[in-house]
């Protein structure tokens, strides 16, 4: 047996106590013991009426050091930390290993059929028992005999999935009836400060049944709680709402979207699709249907800065854009931030997205298979070491090669094909086209105990398409990272990031044997970030960090294909910068009505190459006054850099766009956001209500030359315009997020424009007044909703209105070269007819038997139910004595789709 | 799921998913701007066209020429003087700079300065066909001089063959024929080389053609694309030919010229560019800011002509919409006067004599036996046409 080590090291500290005063203040010490003495020392020293089973098989070795006042619940949350069950029954303190003191006996206990197997349904009722075990009781925080002195405790915890042990992020746990609120952050965690007494604490997120439970708070102390998923009840108390946020927090223009929501709105083909969601919400929009890219507030779709898991993705579609990159089975939650963005980001100027996956199920293996028109999934996800260590993997692969090969058959023949019509007209003319796409995500999270966690993730995607036999794009995304979270004491928590992203593209043309080229570009970046995060005292929360990117950019390698090719190998010089920034903020609760959030970043960028730095602070600050629970005002400013820039001159994100780094010819953009904003939460607090406006300005905003070329220049900045870009509009939403019904509907005015910044003159675009954003749609109305039926079936529905988008279209035509050449009206002067669509869905859950092993469901819809021919572009065609204009929409008829799941 | 309800399912959601539909912008009064085409060809003559830009409505082949004044300046204050579409500047210095003046109803206008780029040789202009026997494509193989930047322009000319042969022809009472009026209706053989058979037809190729060596090894392209003809096409049922003139371009000349080519066809596609309007080099001397479309070259440019015989190429397609003229049965006059007027009135013509029936005539409807009528050609044959038939 191991020597003991045990050291009783009574201080007699202050004011010279001695040493059997027994004075709270006293310091008491035990290092490194097993548990079994660490009890003992308690029993000695604090209490003898603790009850202590011995685990063998518990090897930690503990070590505390606290005034005698708190040692017991410093002890205590130790060996909660390493899976002991602290319960009090009787005046008589019970540690047992695994499961507390059953302090009630489970339901059906008497009966003789009540199961004893381990199957899935004993899971399910043990899991039933442990929430209901949570709820039926009164939870004492911190030590009754010794309350903390000024009437407030904290208490801590981790919020988790019963099922699956899964921590929950972003679930809003709120005193009932107080004012006290905060949300779990991206490991369940949470902490509140309360005041001392009797208290009922409430926990609710988005398909989560609400948790109510009953505190008695004395001190600090921990509480560790599970919530289960809910299974939908028709009737039912609700006392919900995710609007809380709004009148809690100082920040504006965030938005979240659990991935349950994203499952039940209804998308083209039914594969469930998060950037679809992401564009439901007031002020986001695209260009038009199958556009990938997204526009926030007015600004261009390579202004927003989208992680995953960390990690930047630079191409987030699939397909052209008809999917996006993002695996639905194994995310979690997507959150946009379109206004006040947190001083820890930066680098782009008008939103960030952060989609994040999930850490899987720490309980047991389970996964899911799918089958959609487009897509088939796999994903499995389980424990490595049962509630210790856990993977999740996920996959989808296209099936839809020979569709294409279908259609492309037809080829030259009609337009009324779908992909050949997003065909430039001369490439109509060839068949063989295809398209395919493969994505991976491997996810596995590492408890290395209750305060330290460890993350690795990995994401790969791959698409291929071709217009032609001849002419084949590619295109890669590659990340990687490694996480690790921690917290040390119980103010301090950091989160280290070390990863690898990657996004290449190259096509590949053969069409004419002496010109075969091989065009490859890419980005390569490395990146670090410690985030910080430190609750200096009840009021305010710190956070700061540093963060650092090494960009590596391969802006073009030109360079033969095939062996009759005449192509000399071209390329331009790689382009190489870091970028770093410090950042620090403060979120301030003045009052429990007034708050405040303000944050400096300070970024830098240095330019290898030709040497130029460029950088400065940009500003984050926003407050909240709330007037009372349920009604807010909030306003916000902030200034971005972007260092960073894609180079397109197709309104669409597409394969062959490029980027950028800023150089002493290319400026960085620069730009700043002014909002404010009206909320209100109401009807029984189940309808949030919100008002905001915004007023933003960009300059150095990238435009182009009329002839410009963009690929494999090398004087690349010759070619381009720098324009200011002025956004503003109002985004006013109502949000039902419970009951039967729930969805929202929202309505967006706003303008986005650009003006030259050289000033006026005919060499500018459109003599240097300010001309139309492609993006610039002044009204837009989108209803998303979702009505339970029964428990299996509900309805959703989706509804996009919006004002066409600004072209630049021929208003004339002459005779120039042989042939009939068009004359252009100025920039995007002209717009192409509204958008109107509607789709609907029938969603069919799996059955609740439990018993069973499988679990299948079924989505059935139709996307752009009306039919209505919506355009997604208008262009011109000579039949040799007059021009004719054409309009083409993507999805010209009702689109029905089916969906199936399995689950296991 | 099964296969087959999978594909169903991808049927109906896919397969006509997207269409183009006919769309008309409201965009109002169009300013309609000047047009000026000619670029200053050294050791030939330049042609000059000045015309104006039309409504999108208009018909594109209405002529909007409008008359003008041109001359060639060089560097060295030289004028070059002419008609607008022989301006002679065959003798001109290459080593000087040059602009296009031209003076209108709206104005005078000038080019910027341009060098004078030498064309490199044409090697060879040859031609493809398709896999599948469908279309043919021309193919120019050249060397370039002073610039990487080429650009052709091609100018056809063909000779095409009615389906029939009419060997006779009808001459009413009281027309002169040959100088002989004939006082009956009278139906007389062809002389040699009046045959209505055989005709002639012009046209330029509409295509902007341009290529750019910048970025090969060598200043040279190898059976480079020009443009396509169908292989049902009129142009190459008989004899083809076409007289290929190559221009070499500045880098702004070229870039031009891609742009407009873009703006032409590149349009409108999910991933297509954005059309923007590249400024040409011609402007208003009375006002700066007024736009003119247009860009103005000086090269010597090199020419070559070839030609190119249906039997060689062996596409002998007839067009589906032509395969009933085939099928259509002569008519026989059983030299009867009053059948001859009413064939003659309602549009028939004669063929020849019917076999085995003597003073009988076939006939067949004009169209068959008239090229003039069949193709819009013209019975002139060109003077360089190398070929007797």
């Amino acid at each position: 047996m191991k020597p003991i080590r045990l050291f009783l090291v009574v201080v007699a500290l202050l004011y010279g106590a001695t040493l059997r005063a027994q004075s709270p203040d006293d310091v008491l010490a035990v290092s490194k013991v097993e548990a079994e003495q660490l009890v003992r020392f308690l029993q000695q020293e604090i209490d003898p009426g603790i009850f202590f089973l011995r685990d063998t098989s518990d090897k930690q070795s503990y070590t505390v050091r606290a005034k005698r006042s708190e040692f017991l619940e410093k002890a205590f949350t130790r060996l909660r930390e390493n899976g002991y069950s602290t319960t009090r029954y009787d005046g008589h303190w019970f540690i047992l290993r695994g499961k507390g003191l059953a302090l009630s006996l489970p339901d059906g206990y008497f009966r003789k059929d009540a199961p004893k197997d381990t199957s899935s349904l004993q899971d399910y009722l043990d899991a039933q028992a442990a929430v209901m075990t949570f709820q039926n009781k009164i939870y004492v925080i911190g030590d009754p005999e010794s309350p903390k002195p000024g009437g407030r405790g904290t208490v801590r915890g981790c919020v988790r999935n019963v099922a699956s042990g899964e921590p929950l992020a972003g679930i809003s746990v709120y005193v009932i009836g107080g004012k006290a609120y905060t949300l779990t952050d991206n490991y369940g965690n949470y902490k509140l400060t309360l005041p001392a007494g009797d208290a009922q604490l409430g926990f609710s997120g988005y398909s989560l049944e609400d948790l109510k439970l009953d505190l008695r708070v004395f001190g600090d102390g921990a509480l560790d709680v599970v919530m289960k998923e809910k299974v939908f009840t028709l009737k039912g108390a609700v006392v919900t709402s995710e609007g809380m946020s709004q009148h809690r927090t100082p920040q504006l223009g965030i938005e979240k979207v659990r991935v349950e929501l994203i499952k039940t709105v209804p998308v083209v083909f039914g594969e469930a699709d998060a950037l679809k969601v992401v564009l439901t919400l007031p002020g986001v929009k695209s260009v038009g249907e199958a556009a990938s890219g997204f526009n926030v507030r007015g600004g261009s779709t390579d202004q927003n800065l989208i992680l995953f898991n960390e990690g930047t993705i630079y191409n987030p579609s699939h397909m052209f854009g008809i999917l996006s990159a993002f695996n639905t089975d194994v995310i979690s939650d997507v959150e946009l931030y379109k206004s006040s963005i947190p001083a820890q980001y930066g680098g782009r100027i008008s939103s960030v997205l952060e989609v994040r996956s999930r850490a899987g199920n720490s309980k047991k293996v389970q996964g899911s298979l799918g089958l959609g028109l487009l897509t088939s999934r796999l994903h499995l996800e389980g424990p490595i070491v049962k509630d210790r260590t856990t993977f999740i993997v996920g996959a989808r692969t296209t099936y839809s090669d020979w569709m294409l090969d279908l259609l492309t058959d037809r080829s030259g023949k009609d337009h009324n094909t779908w992909l050949l019509s997003f065909l430039p007209e001369p490439s109509r003319a060839y068949g063989g086209g295809s398209a395919s796409f493969q994505d991976a995500n491997v996810g596995i999270s590492h408890k290395i105990n209750a305060r330290h966690s460890l993350h690795l993730n990995g994401y790969w995607s791959h698409d291929r398409f071709s217009f032609s036999k001849d002419t084949t794009f590619r295109y890669r995304n590659l990340n990687g990272s490694v996480k690790w979270h921690g917290s040390f004491g119980d103010n301090h928590s950091v989160t280290a990031v070390a990863g690898y992203d990657s996004y290449g593209y190259n096509i590949e043309n053969t069409f004419d044997p002496s010109l075969g080229y091989l065009l490859t570009t890419g980005v390569d970046q490395w990146f670090a970030k410690f985030n910080f995060k430190s609750s200096v005292t009840d009021a305010h929360t710190l956070s700061y960090g540093v963060q650092a990117t090494l960009y590596d950019l391969n802006p073009g390698i030109y360079e033969a294909a095939g062996d009759s090719s005449l192509v000399a190998r071209r390329a331009l010089d790689p382009e190489r910068a870091v970028e770093g920034a410090l950042y620090a903020g403060d979120t301030w609760m003045i009052t429990d009505a007034f708050s405040v959030d303000a944050g400096i970043r300070l970024s830098m960028f240095f330019r290898a190459g030709d040497g130029k730095r460029w950088g400065g602070p940009e500003y984050r600050i926003s407050g909240k006054y709330s007037f009372n629970d349920v009604t807010s005002v909030k306003a916000g400013f902030n200034t971005m850099r972007q260092y960073v820039h894609m180079i397109s001159n197709s309104i669409n994100v597409s394969p062959t766009d490029s980027w950028r780094l800023s150089s002493s010819r290319i400026r960085p953009q620069e730009g700043w956001q002014a909002a404010a904003g009206f909320y209100r939460t109401m009807l029984d607090n189940t309808v949030d209500f919100s008002v905001e406006g915004y007023w933003k300005h960009v300059d150095h905003f990238i435009d182009y030359k009329g002839g410009a070329v963009l690929v494999m220049n090398p004087n690349l900045a010759d070619d381009l315009i720098e324009t200011e870009n002025r956004s503003y509009g109002v985004e006013v939403m109502l949000k039902k997020t419970v009951g039967k019904l729930n969805g929202w509907v929202s309505y967006t005015w706003s303008r986005s424009l650009l003006r030259d910044m050289a000033g006026p003159g005919t060499q500018s675009i459109n003599n240097g007044n300010w001309y139309n954003a492609p993006y610039d749609k002044p009204h837009d109305v989108k209803l998303v909703g979702n009505y339970k039926l029964t428990h299996r079936y509900s309805l959703s529905f989706n509804l996009d209105y919006s004002t066409g988008r600004p072209v630049t279209i021929p208003v004339g035509q002459y005779v120039y070269g042989g042939g009939v050449r068009l004359v252009y009206s100025d920039r995007n002067a002209y717009r192409i007819p509204d958008y109107f669509r509607l789709d609907l869905a029938v969603i069919v859950e799996p059955g609740h038997y439990l018993k069973q092993l499988t679990h299948m469901s079924f989505t059935f819809g139709c996307y752009n139910v009306t039919g209505r021919r919506n355009p997604y572009s208008v262009f011109y065609s000579s039949d040799g004595n007059k021009i004719s204009g054409h309009m083409l929409s993507v999805f010209a008829v009702p689109v029905p789709y089916v969906n199936f799941n399995l689950k296991f | 799921m099964k296969k087959r309800t999978v594909f169903w399912l991808w049927m109906l959601a896919v397969l006509g998913t997207a269409c183009v539909y006919d769309y008309q912008a409201e965009t109002g009064n169009l300013q309609r701007f000047v047009v000026i085409e000619g670029d200053i060809l050294i050791g030939d003559y330049t042609q000059v066209r000045v015309s104006t830009s039309g409504a999108l409505s208009d018909n594109s082949a209405a002529d909007r020429s409008i008359p003008a004044v041109a001359y060639v300046e060089a560097s060295d204050a030289t004028r070059y003087t002419g008609p607008l579409d022989a301006i002679d500047t065959r003798n001109a210095n290459p080593s000087l700079q040059y602009r296009l003046v031209v003076s209108c109803i709206h104005g005078t206008y000038m080019s910027d300065w341009v060098g004078v780029l030498l064309s490199g040789p044409i090697d060879s202009v040859g031609y493809h066909i398709s896999d599948d026997r469908q279309t043919l494509t021309m193919e120019v193989s050249s060397r370039g001089v002073d610039s990487p930047y080429f650009r052709w322009l091609a100018r056809e000319t063909w000779e095409y063959h009615t389906p029939y042969y009419a060997s006779s022809y009808f001459v009413r009472k009281g027309t002169k024929d040959h100088g002989v009026v004939y006082p009956q209706d009278t139906i007389l053989p062809f002389r040699s080389g009046e045959n209505t058979c055989y005709c002639w037809n012009d046209a330029n190729v509409p295509d902007i053609m341009t290529a750019s060596t910048e970025h090969l090894s060598e200043n040279r392209l190898v059976q480079h694309e020009l443009y396509t003809i169908g292989c049902y096409e009129q142009r190459i049922s008989y004899i083809y030919s076409v007289e290929i003139l190559q221009e070499a371009l500045s880098e702004e000349a070229y870039r031009y010229w891609e742009t407009l080519s873009k703006n032409s066809k590149d349009i409108g596609g999910l991933f297509s560019p954005e059309p923007f309007e590249m400024p040409g080099n011609i402007h208003s001397e009375r006002d700066p800011e007024e736009k003119v479309l247009g860009y103005i070259s000086a090269t010597v440019p090199s020419v070559k002509r070839v030609y190119l015989r249906s039997a060689e190429i062996k596409f002998a397609q007839i067009p589906p919409e032509d395969r009933q003229v085939y099928d259509i049965e002569s008519r026989c006059d059983y030299g009867d006067s009053k059948t001859r007027r009413w064939l003659f009135t309602n549009g028939f013509s004669v063929v020849g004599r019917t076999p085995g029936m003597p003073g009988c005539f076939d006939w067949l409807p004009t169209r068959c036996v008239n090229c003039e009528v069949w193709g819009n050609g013209t019975r002139n044959k060109p003077d360089f046409w190398p070929y007797d038939d």
